[in-house]
């Protein structure tokens, strides 16, 4: 009875919605060749292998790559495709022949000789060898280590279809006339197909497929679409047919197919036929064919993918992809819009409106129970809202005609009269709460009593910010919100209005629909201000700065799972609060139809939305995200533009590179949203951040070691496998190891052979330098013995001319007798002398000189030879009175002597001098002196009588002298002396004596004997001097009066 | 007047195009192919009890593509029955390597591999209502589904109908078509055959044509009709001859006679015209087929290579008169 109501459900209604799904097609634009399917199948990396009768079309998300006979299969018409338990590829041929694709590569299994007719079907056994059905000749087998064995006609007079192979590994061969039943063994003189029984089925047909579902029936199928269950009792195998349970039509089946606990059947004239199995019948789920939006009704074969997405081989179209579906599709009339301005859902009916007529619908089969038009009662003009009361009332407001009310079990609207104001006619929302029918109009909200008819306005009169009112939403706590085309949302609670500020109550904001969250606060669309949240009393804003498509919002509704659901006319927004993520929907989605204001309703899982044509259902329970990880990987590497394999290392020379990674993320679900996150060690310092870019560029990469890894993201962020790839850029030869080695060694032979070489030259030039220094030596020996002769001449002359210089000066009785007290400290640098002394008397006075003539050694002694003689020739009376003048003279006749003039290249030899002239009688002394002073001491105190600052010789510019006279007692001590006492370096810095050193010497020394005088002075110079050389002729003088 | 010929060429050749795919095809003015039971006497008008038809896909079609077989059931409006339609036939079709480059299949008798190729799809019908004066069609198909032949310019399937049961003649039209509910021609498709088994009008004086293809090989034909039951007559015309008379046959009988090929009938179509005679006969099933120099048979085409062929006129040389 109960499928009886089906079949009359199914054929009884003449209209019903087509439900219409979203499919991608894969067509000679993505690159497939052929458009003719003939099988699809998926290796272990995720691409997908599509066999047509033009090649082989490899699928990786984004384009298909077509293989050829050029590529290594045997034939390009593909008949059949099969991958076995080690993930190795098989394909069958329209010629028999057959091919195999492992290690990413395809490779000839056998040519197909003696064949001739084309492989239907591969299948494979408990031992992994892999058979393959040849429509006229029967089997073969062969196995990836190149085993094979062939078995024609198993059975006569039929032709071979299809082949199942059991646990128990028993053959199921379908033929054209049923199903037979092997099994094979191996003797000592090959393989045996020994048929054990034909399964008896109604009539001889063509098997089109034997399939096992979910591992625990064996399924087979008719080309006509008698499908059975073949069941092992007793020992044998039966066949127990299956009836379709809701199969209208004939089908010619071209294959069946299992996965995911759905059957699959394809058939060439009614599209993919989506199955359950229960009860022996077949029920089927859902259709993919040309109603439901498909290009053909012709499907050739089918397949699941990991990601469960259903790929659909068409015989002419193309692959589709079907995903899974967020949103099905219903329409009408698909050619002409229909706009759907209101829906209206429960468990079991479903309510269209649009203008002048409502549809309801049984919901489960989306077939129309009745329409409801103008003869019912209803204006001709949009219908804005439906709305059922308690007692199943269906109450309809309008456009332009205001609200009418279909009462339970009548057939006619009435109209419900709330006012004549043309405003009040305009509606776009209806709201019940308690006995009250609350009506959105222009001319403000009315409240309408259900049982007594009367009427209640609320507007701006009464508190309300606007009279055009937009929505009206009854909350979860009976409080009614109340929407405008102003600045406030406004709220309706006990009789009085409040209104809350949207944007700070200064900007109008046209809202649209509103709705309450599981926690109580109030949502609510604009016209192109977004999305609002009423909390506290205050609202909060989304809009497309946060994701929405558009600021222009329709309809709201939000899910048990929280999710805020909002159309707008380009698709929809779905605000996930939790984690504060907006995902939109668009075109991509199929969402190709305008949503229309106020048109969704909501339902457990279900939100359905009224659009410009059609209706679009959205379940939650298909909204999962897609946890099966891409497949990343390396589609090329480029180094400077040249592509290089990826399989293995790249060793580069040392230069300067431009590296080029090209990358995949494989996945077939929603591929165009595949990001990337990638990292090249060695050079980067951390993972990029999410891109959609598949050709990443380094350029400028010099030596190094470089880790290139990529991973990739599927559409909904799921993390995908690793890829990667090591590239060496070399050292340059100049840093490698063995470098420095050679490098080490070689110095060390470079310093090796300087060495020896140097060895070997300083000894030739030690042998020659003995040589050399014999020879000079023997050259030096005569030259000293020269040098000798000469220094010995020129000693002996030096020392005879020493003689003549002593024996000018005055003998020390001389000295003595003139000066009783006195001592001279005497000391010549060589062995003439450029200091003397003299002393002489006339009259009463004495007279001492202490000069120091220019130069010293033999030039010295020769300037103190002219010198001595012109002092002598100056002694005068008057010169002896005035000693100044003696130096005037000495200088007159150094010049004219010498021959002096201001000539830069004249000499300037001459002498400085002291001169002290003594008269005992007066007790008085005169002194004269050229740049030397005299020093008189007084009972230990030191008087210095400063002497000219002119040296006698030389330039002259008018030298002037002057005679200093002092007043002596006896007892005072007179010195004078040359410069060459304080000009002794040594002492303990080996520094010049210096004058101030001279005089504490003289302070010290002052006060002994002059005998002690001469000694200590003489001391103390010797101590001062040390083993320096001495720096001058020395001379000191001293006189006791 | 020029325009009018011009009009009239170019809607001849629209409509000659619009029904390329027809089989039997307009211009030929033939009704229907006949098949007969296997058990049915071969003076009903088949001799073999099968036809073999070869269907022509251009490279350039890469559409799916539908065969189509009006009235393929035994019995009913159109086929010719005998005391109670218990008559089954077999529609097979075939595609692949050896399809039509196997010789057996290009031979007028189904004997030996007649059948190679690839079994594409296969049928049998019985006197079925929902098939009586209706398509069954075939597909879609697939053009690479089938041989590629440059002789026969493109894809080649070919459809083997046998009467594989009873003495009962069905009649059978054929479409090669883009649509499974429509026929729609395929641009540059053809259809083709070696022997033909076919129904004559019912009425008089009416004339059908068939159009052996005539390739650079021939150096001579060779006609054979069999069971015409002397029902008219039979001639030739080329673009060198016209109005040659062939012989006819008589009932159950086979008639064959030879025609030299002149060189300007080289990579042409002739045009053997069957001419029905005054007295009326209803059922007339006839076989017809042309074997060159080397007993091969020559190809008809449902839409004649080169055009329905025109007669030039003979070239008439007068002495100048000085």
């Amino acid at each position: 009875m109960k499928q009886l109501i089906v079949i009359l459900l199914s054929f009884s209604f003449l209209q019903f919605l087509s439900q219409e799904y979203n499919y991608q097609y894969i067509t000679q634009a993505q690159g497939l060749n052929n458009t003719f399917i003939n099988g699809i199948v998926q290796d272990d990396r995720g691409y997908l292998f599509i066999s047509t009768g033009e090649g082989i079309g490899v699928y990786n998300g984004v384009g298909v790559e077509m293989y050829y006979k050029k590529n290594k299969i045997v034939d390009d018409y593909v008949s059949a495709s099969y991958k076995d338990k080690n993930g190795n590829l098989w394909f069958g041929h329209i010629q028999g022949g057959s091919s195999i694709f492992y290690e990413n590569k395809f490779a000839h299994v056998f040519i197909g000789a003696g064949i001739g007719s084309q492989i239907n079907d591969i299948a494979e056994d408990k031992d992994g060898r892999i058979w393959f059905v040849s429509q006229e000749y029967g089997l073969y087998y062969f196995t990836e280590n190149n085993d094979k064995d062939f078995f024609p006609k198993p059975s006569s007079n039929r032709l071979y279809y299809s082949l199942f192979i059991n646990e128990a590994d028993d053959f199921f061969l379908g033929t054209d006339k049923g199903i037979e039943v092997y099994n094979f063994t191996i003797e000592t003189d090959g393989g045996h197909l020994n048929k054990t029984q034909n399964i008896g089925i109604e009539e001889e047909e063509q098997i089109a497929s034997i399939i096992d579902i979910n591992g625990t029936t064996t399924f087979a199928i008719s080309l006509h679409g008698s499908a059975y269950t073949i069941i092992k009792k007793n020992g044998s195998y039966s066949a127990e047919k299956l009836s379709f349970y809701n199969l209208n039509t004939e089908i010619v089946v071209t294959e069946a197919y299992s996965s995911k606990g759905y059957l699959w059947i394809s058939t060439l004239q009614n599209g993919l036929l989506k199955c359950s199995i229960q009860d022996n019948q077949i029920f089927i789920k859902e259709k993919y064919n040309k109603n439901s939006g498909l290009k053909t009704d012709a499907v050739n074969t089918s397949f699941v993918d990991r990601e469960g997405v259903l790929w659909i081989g068409t015989f002419g179209e193309g692959l589709a992809s079907k995903e899974e579906d967020l949103f099905t599709y219903y329409f009408i009339d698909k050619k002409n819009n229909n706009p759907l301005s209101s829906v209206l859902v429960n468990k079991t009916n479903l309510f269209v409106a649009g203008k002048s007529k409502i549809e309801h619908f049984d919901k489960q089969n989306v077939t129309l129970y009745k329409t409801y038009t103008s003869e019912n009662g209803i204006p001709k003009d949009e219908i804005t809202d439906l709305l059922f009361d308690k007692d199943s009332n269906l109450y309809i407001s309008t456009t332009l005609n205001g609200v009418y009310v279909l009462k339970k079990g009548e057939e006619h609207f009435e109209k419900i009269h709330i006012s004549e104001d043309n405003l009040s006619q305009t509606i776009s929302d209806i709201e019940i709460v308690d006995n009250w029918l609350y009506i959105a109009t222009l001319n403000g909200a009315y409240r309408y009593n259900l049982n007594s008819g009367g009427v209640n306005i609320f507007n701006i009169t009464t508190g309300l910010p606007h009279n055009a009112i937009g929505c009206i939403y009854k909350t979860s706590d009976n409080r009614l919100i109340i929407g405008t085309n102003s600045a406030f949302i406004s709220e309706l609670k006990d009789e009085v209005i409040i209104n809350y500020p949207i944007k700070d109550g200064l900007e109008v904001i046209e809202v649209n629909d509103i709705f309450e969250d599981h926690n109580g606060e109030i949502w609510f669309t604009s016209n192109g201000s977004g999305l609002f949240k009423l909390q506290d009393n205050q609202c909060f804003n989304l809009n497309t700065d946060d994701g929405l498509i558009s600021n222009y919002c329709n309809a709201l509704r939000i899910n048990k799972l929280g999710n805020i659901w909002v159309s707008h006319n380009e698709g929809l927004s779905n605000i996930n609060i939790k984690d504060s993520t907006i995902q939109t929907y668009d075109q991509y989605f199929g969402l190709n139809h305008r949503f229309l204001r106020g048109s969704m309703t909501m339902l457990d899982n279900e939100i359905w939305f009224g659009t410009e044509n059609g209706l679009v259902l959205y379940n939650s329970d298909k909204d999962f995200k897609n946890k099966v990880p891409p497949i990343t990987t390396l589609k090329f590497v480029s180094i400077n533009d040249s592509l290089y394999k990826i399989d293995e290392e790249i060793h580069l020379n040392y230069g300067s590179y431009k590296f080029g990674f090209g990358i995949a993320g494989l996945t077939l679900k929603g591929a165009k949203k595949v990001k990337y996150s990638f990292i090249l060690e060695g050079y980067d310092d951390k993972w990029s951040e999410k891109t959609d870019k598949n050709t990443i560029f380094y350029t400028r990469m010099n030596e190094g070691e470089y880790i290139f890894r990529v991973k990739s993201y599927n559409a909904d962020g799921t993390e995908g496998t690793e890829a990667s790839i090591k590239i060496i850029v070399k050292k340059p030869y100049w840093q490698t190891w063995w470098f420095y080695v050679i490098c080490f060694i070689g110095i060390v032979a470079v310093v090796f052979i300087i060495v020896k070489f140097r060895e070997r030259s300083f000894i030739r030039y030690q042998e020659k330098l003995k040589r050399d220094l014999a020879l000079r030596t023997r050259e030096v020996v005569e030259q000293k013995n020269k040098i000798e002769a000469i220094n010995k001449d020129i000693t002996d002359s030096i020392n005879y001319a020493q003689r003549i210089q002593r024996s000018i000066l005055p003998q020390d009785q001389y000295i003595e007798k003139l000066f009783p007290n006195y001592f001279i400290f005497f000391r010549p640098r060589d062995i003439v002398s450029g200091d003397f002394y003299w002393c002489g008397e006339m009259g009463d006075k004495q007279l001492i000189v202490c000069a120091d003539c220019t130069g010293h050694g033999v030039p010295g002694g020769f300037m103190s030879m002219i010198s001595h003689i012109l002092l002598r020739e100056a002694l005068t009376e008057e010169t002896l009175n005035n000693p100044a003048l003696i130096l005037q003279q000495i200088n007159s006749k150094i010049v004219e002597v010498l021959k002096q003039t201001d000539d830069i290249d004249s000499n300037r030899d001459g002498l400085d001098i002291a001169i002290i002239v003594q008269d005992k009688k007066n007790m008085k002394v005169k002194f004269a002196g050229a740049m030397r002073p005299l020093y008189i001491y007084r009972k230990g105190v030191r008087t210095v009588i400063k002497g000219d600052r002119n040296s006698l010789g030389g330039l002259q510019n008018g030298k002037q002298f002057e005679t200093k006279e002092a007043d002596v007692q006896p007892g005072d001590k007179l010195y004078i002396f040359s410069d060459g006492y304080a000009d002794q370096f040594g002492g303990p810095r080996k520094s010049k004596m210096k004058i101030n050193v001279f005089q504490e010497v003289l302070d010290q020394v002052s006060q002994l004997e002059m005998p002690q005088q001469k000694e200590a002075i003489a001391d103390f110079f010797y101590k001062w001097k040390q083993d320096m050389s001495q720096m001058d002729d020395v001379l000191v003088i001293g006189i006791e009066i | 007047m020029k325009k009018l010929v011009l009009f009239i060429f170019i809607l001849g050749a629209t409509i000659s195009n619009c029904s390329a795919q027809a089989v039997p095809a307009p211009e030929e003015n033939i009704p229907f192919l006949v098949t007969f039971g296997k058990d049915a006497k071969k003076s009903y008008g088949d001799d073999d009890y099968c036809q073999t038809f070869f269907f022509s896909i251009p490279k350039s079609f890469s559409k799916p593509f539908y065969i189509r077989i009006f009235d393929p059931e035994t019995g009913g409006k159109h086929d010719e029955t005998y005391k109670y339609s218990d008559s089954e036939t077999t529609f097979s079709l075939y595609g692949g390597k050896g399809c039509v480059s196997e010789k057996d299949a290009r031979e007028t008798n189904p004997i030996g591999n007649f059948k190679s190729g690839n079994l594409l799809h296969n049928k049998t019908f019985k006197n079925e209502s929902k098939y009586d004066d209706q398509w069954y069609t075939i597909g879609p198909l697939s053009p690479s589904q089938g041989e590629y032949s440059d002789e026969y310019f493109g894809y080649v399937f070919k459809l083997i109908c046998q009467g594989t049961k009873g003495d009962d003649g069905n009649l059978y039209r054929y479409f090669l078509s883009t649509s499974a509910t429509d026929n729609i021609p395929i641009s540059g498709g053809n259809a083709f055959t070696f022997e033909y088994s076919f129904r004559l009008n019912a009425s008089n004086n009416q004339i059908s044509h068939i159009y052996p293809f005539v390739d650079d090989n021939v150096i001579s034909i060779k006609q054979t009709n069999f069971d015409f039951d002397n029902d008219g007559s039979i001639e030739l015309s080329s673009v060198a001859t016209k109005g040659y008379k062939l012989k006819m046959s008589g009932d159950n009988e086979i008639a064959e006679d030879k025609y030299t090929i002149v060189s300007k009938e080289k990579g042409t179509s002739l045009d053997i015209q069957l001419i029905k005679g005054s007295r009326k006969i209803t059922n007339n099933n006839v076989v017809f087929f042309v074997t060159n120099q080397y007993g091969e048979a020559l190809p008809f085409f449902a839409v004649p290579i080169g055009g329905t062929p025109k007669y030039a006129g003979k070239l008439t040389i007068k002495p100048v008169q000085k």
